[in-house]
């Protein structure tokens, strides 16, 4: 089929000869599937498909998709399941995630060859796993040396003859296609240790459709949604037979890991919590959930941390990534892991020269998805092959280790070959020679236009009854520039949506709606582990916290443009008193009142822009931010996905305000600003669109903690003390500002400014919301409905303070607050407000004492030889959540 | 020879230890030549969990977790094992040079032949494992024991007594971060690092070799009464020869194994078979130490062969 009148888009789309091409064949024609997504691209054309690109790029930013990039260990492995996911847990930059919106297209008859070979391969696989794990026969019958299986670090004998329930021992699978100049599909690397990448097609998918609405509905694309309900099911049917209503987790390194997004994106897709190491501990020969205040049995994890990650006590001593006692859980079969611990043993490029054999002996079919030709080193025939042919061969480590990636031979000069052959010959069998194969490409959308970029297929498969399915499509990458052939998600590397063109319209299957009896509700305060409420408490404060020092900032900077550079005295001390409240609130000492105090005062720009922008600094507002995000990622199966829309890009507008810009003020202000406004749509959110479930009490609890605590020290650093009538009626109105009571307050008492009133707004009224009554009402209400021991007090200790605080506020009198003593001092309003502090302060505690887990810190028994155990590498593994 | 074995291990932590998960090998394995008659272990305080297992190498292995806050813990394995005939199984005459061996190691089993099970087993133990790889350092180390055509027995026993003549004994030299490339060069160590070095000499020929744990008794001076606690935990190496099996030499003592040695467990290298290993939640740092040691004849303690106190004789129940 030709197009007769060849638009301009992809008329001039030129890919480079001896390559395959997605959408055009050798001769410049559109591939039949590719007719109709073709010609509406180009009906677009570039402008438009330019301005959907950034649409896309919005909706990706709005749903904080992000890939954490690993510093400098970049073996081209793609995301996830190399092994730097357990290691590093120190925060990363976050790289946006990046999607070409042109997707590749696949006709349906091709992708039902490719789906075949993805089951049979899986199927394969699955065979080897459960021998390898099991009677080990491939090994007693020669199918497979010993060397590659037992001298391969994947094979965890801690972990040998365990089995999950069901004919499949192997739970999910992906495996990295590409295309030779004939188009015919090689897999280049098999993932089989916590294949990563699903979740991010599902997230392009839901980008694309949206992108691309009508496109997307015409074409009569596959969905993606059965191939989660599968695993949905498969997740259950792997469940110990014991457990009737299976509890599930998904397992994550934590939100630092390279993809973070994708645990929590598919926890909160799947219905699932998001749990850290710490947050599980086996006990009795169980694995437990430790949810608040009790334990919860789990009998199914989800595991995205690398095998020897998973268990310091048998494992990796030095993780903390990990459960002690977890394999031995597994042995008991208490509990199931997928995938099973140990099956990063099938990651083994060795295996690939076995596979073609290992097909026709266990299946008796040939593989009808080949890997690229593959030499084993081990064998001495292969190890000839490969050091004859080094400069044309892909020579790569059988083990993914950090720090190791593929040699291309024909990139080495003469001594570095022979260096290479030297490295090979004094551990062969540690080696495995690859063809190289001219990987295809596809159009990618440019500011130019249309441009050719390799392409790699990850295509998934999950256990189904006794075979498997395969997600239909699954995600694309695309190297950064045409000559780069290795595909990574480092920097500057993009994805790409697959579309599987359906022959016949998609009869639905496996609805979300269901008949039956009901399903009882999981018990949301049992599905909350107790590191999400502590996360979700400090989310609260730390927001509330950053909102109170905008505001603080935003009033001192009103007061400035008044008085700052007027003779105006009462103004001039009207701001001075500002400043060191300024310092007081957000106790970033020495500021204004400590030692310097005076020449900040002087000029106060650069405290002032650290205060909104140095993020390591405890107390500023980019502090608060950062903490408040970080609260926010570790719980992001529990927030709406609207949450990142509002705040996701909040880190962003703070480091721009780095950069010395030519009205620093105005800048600065307008900041100030948007931060404002993210701040209170979030607030918005919270109180609109969360379910008043236990989860969102901690969150609230936090916030009306936070706004007491910020109002109190506000009021102690400004109204305690007489600064004679001119200046206090400035401060006055900027304290009301500052406590966003102004309108109220003049509307009630009109002008007649006086301290007794202002107390009495904000300390004593219960129905202005920022008022401390407020807020310790509503922290009352809160702590009523948290979970607490059966036979502990009829009050807890939180509720007790919290109590104490609200009666002595109730009882209080403004006119003894108000009285001034012979110093011009406020004694009693100052006692009170300490007080109240205090009282605050010690709720804050007895919540954290009683409802979060405060592990002590992990360390490895000393050995009896005296040594300590191998360097402890804990660098920054520690999940302290400790935050102040 | 019937021993009393008893390995009592303490530790006293500087604050609470809130959690404690702990996994040992300190249960002696039966094997040709040995049979451990009793055995328990007593963890104090009492664990939650205790379950034993066989582990990969089909050494007795057991778990145990402590979930109550705690700033001692003390680990005692007490067993009853005899040892009969170790020397006699010593196989000089299956003796055969070591090419040989090394080739029936490294063949692939072909479907038509019959499987030496003990063959395949044993090519596992010709692998680098972490704490014991070869190296072209350490091959040239066992060169001059490995001449060509030189039967296996005769040149490993000639690489230990090398080894015992060129390398010192000093605990302080070596931690368990020395390579064997480094403890080369050192020219001294302990008990573990000699037999992690023959191990990986071994292994740098593709000879399969593994490490062994257990005790060795001391015996006091003439005279002297035995002390108590002084017997030590001991390491070494175990090589194998097809159609013979394995045959155990302690490079530390140059001299093939007897019926003083009372096994442990074995695997490729120390890592495998650790007695005592763990994790602890605490804040404190430190940790102190005790491990006392004791291989006693039975006959000294006047018990029968079964544990039990011969009549007539008051006997000591051992450390």
């Amino acid at each position: 089929m030709t197009i007769s009148v060849p638009p301009e888009l992809i008329a001039s789309y030129r890919p480079p000869r001896g390559l395959y091409d997605e959408m055009v064949d050798p001769d410049g024609r559109v591939r039949p599937h590719w007719a109709q997504v073709g010609r509406v691209l180009d009906g677009l054309g570039l402008d438009e498909l330019d301005r959907r690109r950034r649409h896309a790029e919005h909706l990706l930013d709005d749903d904080g998709v992000s890939y954490n990039v690993l510093d400098g260990t970049s073996d081209g492995a793609g995301p996830g399941s190399g092994p730097g996911v357990g290691t590093a847990t120190s925060p990363r930059t976050g790289h946006g995630w990046g999607l070409d919106p042109v997707p590749v297209v696949i006709s349906s008859d091709e992708w039902a060859r490719i789906e075949s070979g993805v089951i049979q391969r899986s199927e394969l696989m699955n065979l080897i796993l459960s021998d390898l794990y099991g009677p080990r026969d491939l090994l007693r019958r020669g199918l497979l040396p010993a060397q590659l299986v037992f001298g391969h670090p994947g094979f965890l004998r801690e972990c040998d003859q365990v089995r999950i329930p069901g004919p499949a021992q192997l739970f999910t699978a992906a495996y990295d296609l590409a295309r030779d100049g004939d188009g015919r599909c090689w897999v280049m690397t098999d993932h089989a240790q916590a294949p990563s990448g699903a979740g991010y097609a599902l997230e392009n998918r839901t980008v694309v459709s949206r992108v691309f609405p009508s496109l997307y509905r015409e074409a009569r694309v596959h969905r993606l949604a059965p191939f989660f309900r599968t695993l949905r099911t498969a997740l259950q049917g792997v469940a110990p037979a014991s457990a009737t209503d299976p509890r599930i987790v998904v397992l994550t390194p934590g939100p630092w890991s390279e993809t973070a997004f994708e645990h929590a994106y598919l926890a909160s897709y799947l219905g699932y919590p998001l749990v850290e190491g710490g947050d599980l501990t086996v006990r009795e020969g169980r694995l437990w959930l430790r949810s608040l205040g009790h334990l919860e049995q789990v009998d199914v994890v989800l595991r995205r941390v690398d095998s020897w990650f998973c268990d310091p006590l048998e494992l990796r001593a030095d993780s903390h990534l990990g459960v002690p006692g977890l394999v031995e859980a597994t042995r008991l079969g208490t509990v199931s892991v997928v995938n099973t611990l140990g099956s990063g043993v099938l990651e083994n490029a060795g295996l690939l020269a076995f596979l073609p054999r290992l097909s026709e002996a266990l299946l008796g079919q040939p593989l009808s998805l080949p890997s690229v030709p593959t030499w084993w080193c081990g064998d001495p025939t292969s190890r000839s092959h490969v050091l004859a042919n080094l400069s044309r061969l892909v020579i790569k480590p059988v083990a993914r280790a950090t720090g190791s990636s593929s040699i291309f031979g024909w990139q080495l000069d003469e001594a570095a070959r022979e260096e290479l052959a030297a490295r090979i010959m004094v551990r062969p069998a540690d080696w495995v020679g690859q063809d190289a194969v001219e990987i295809g490409c596809a159009p990618t959308l440019t500011p130019h236009g249309f441009e050719p970029r390799r392409t790699v297929l990850r295509a998934f498969a999950v256990a189904s009854g006794s075979s498997y399915e395969a997600m239909p499509g699954g995600l694309t990458r695309v190297a950064p520039s045409i000559d780069a052939a290795p595909i990574s998600n480092q920097a500057g590397a993009l994805s790409k949506d697959t579309w599987v063109l359906a022959s016949e319209p998609e009869t639905l299957t496996g609805f979300w709606l269901q008949d039956g009896p009901a399903v009882i509700a999981i018990d949301p305060a049992g599905a909350l582990s107790s590191r999400a409420a502590e996360n979700l408490f400090w989310l609260g404060r730390y927001a509330e916290r950053a909102e109170e020092v905008v505001r603080l900032l935003r009033t001192v900077e009103d007061r400035r443009n008044d008085f700052g550079r007027s003779g105006n005295e009462a103004g001039l001390a009207c701001l001075q008193a500002l400043f060191a409240a300024l310092t007081h609130v957000t106790t970033a000492y020495p500021g204004f009142v400590g030692r310097g105090a005076a020449e900040r005062l002087a000029s106060p720009e650069a405290e002032l822009r650290s205060l909104v922008a140095d993020g390591g600094r405890p107390g500023t507002l980019a502090h608060a931010l950062r903490r408040m995000l970080q609260s926010a990622q570790a719980v992001r199966d529990q927030l709406s996905l609207d949450t990142w829309m509002v705040v996701g890009n909040l880190d962003r507008v703070l480091l721009g305000l780095d950069d010395r810009g030519t009205d620093p003020q105005a800048e600065a202000q307008a900041a100030l600003t948007h931060v404002l406004q993210a701040l209170l749509a979030l607030a918005g959110l919270m109180g609109e669109s969360m379910v008043r479930d236990t989860g969102w009490r901690f969150l609230d609890a936090g916030r009306r903690i936070e706004r007491a605590l910020q109002l109190t020290s506000l009021l102690q650093a400004t109204v305690t003390i007489d600064r004679g009538t001119a200046t206090d009626s400035l401060l006055f109105e900027s304290v009301l500002t500052a406590a966003e009571s102004i309108i109220t307050y003049r509307r009630r008492y009109r002008s007649q400014a006086q301290l007794e009133t202002l107390l009495d707004l904000l300390l004593l009224d219960g129905d202005n919301p920022r008022s401390l009554l407020y807020q310790v009402d509503r922290l009352g209400e809160d702590l009523v409905v948290m979970p607490r021991p059966l036979d502990g007090p009829r009050l807890s200790g939180a509720e007790r303070l919290t109590l104490e605080a609200a009666t002595a506020l109730r009882l209080a009198d403004t006119t003894e607050l108000a009285r001034l003593d012979q110093y011009g001092g406020r004694p009693q309003l100052s006692a009170f407000l300490g007080r109240m502090g205090d009282l605050l302060g010690q709720v804050a505690k007895a919540v954290d004492h009683s409802h979060f887990t405060h592990l002590l810190p992990q360390r490895p028994l000393a050995r009896s030889d005296g040594a300590a155990l191998d360097g402890m590498s804990s660098q920054s593994q520690s999940q302290s959540q400790g935050w102040a | 020879m019937s021993y009393q074995v008893t390995h009592r291990t303490v530790y006293r932590y500087e604050s609470d230890v809130s959690a404690s998960y702990g996994q040992l090998h300190l249960l002696p394995r039966d094997l040709p030549g040995q049979i451990c008659r009793t055995s328990k272990v007593t963890i104090d305080p009492a664990p939650l969990d205790y379950r034993e297992r066989r582990d990969f190498f089909g050494n007795r292995a057991a778990y145990f977790s402590i979930l109550e806050p705690h700033t001692r813990l003390e680990v005692v394995s007490e067993s009853i094992v005899d040892v009969r005939g170790r020397q006699a199984t010593l196989p000089m005459l299956g003796d055969r040079p070591w090419e040989e061996v090394r080739d029936r190691l490294a063949a692939l089993p072909t479907p038509a032949e019959a499987v030496d099970g003990a063959v395949l087993d044993a090519a596992q133990y010709s692998f680098d494992s972490r704490r014991a790889a070869g190296s072209p350092a350490l091959r040239d180390y066992a060169a001059p024991s490995f001449g060509r055509g030189r039967p296996l027995l005769d040149a490993v026993n000639d690489l230990s007594q090398r080894i015992h003549r060129e390398f010192d004994y000093d605990a302080k030299a070596t931690d368990v971060r020395t390579t064997l490339d480094e403890l080369l060069a050192l020219r001294a160590g302990v008990c573990q690092d000699f037999a992690h070095l023959v191990i990986g000499c071994l292994r740098s020929l593709d000879l399969a070799a593994r490490y062994v744990s257990g005790y060795l008794e001391t015996r006091p001076p003439p005279g002297k009464a035995r002390l108590k606690g002084a017997d030590v935990s001991h390491a070494w190496a175990s090589v194998f020869l097809p159609d013979t099996g394995w045959v155990d030499i302690d490079p530390t003592n140059d001299q093939f194994v007897n019926d003083r040695y009372v096994t442990t467990a074995w695997g490729r290298d120390y890592g495998d078979v650790t007695p005592l290993e763990g994790v602890i939640y605490t804040e404190g740092k430190t940790t102190e130490l005790d491990v006392g040691v004791d291989v006693i004849p039975l006959s000294e303690l006047g018990l029968e062969p079964d544990g039990t106190v011969r009549p007539g004789e008051t006997g000591r129940t051992g450390g």
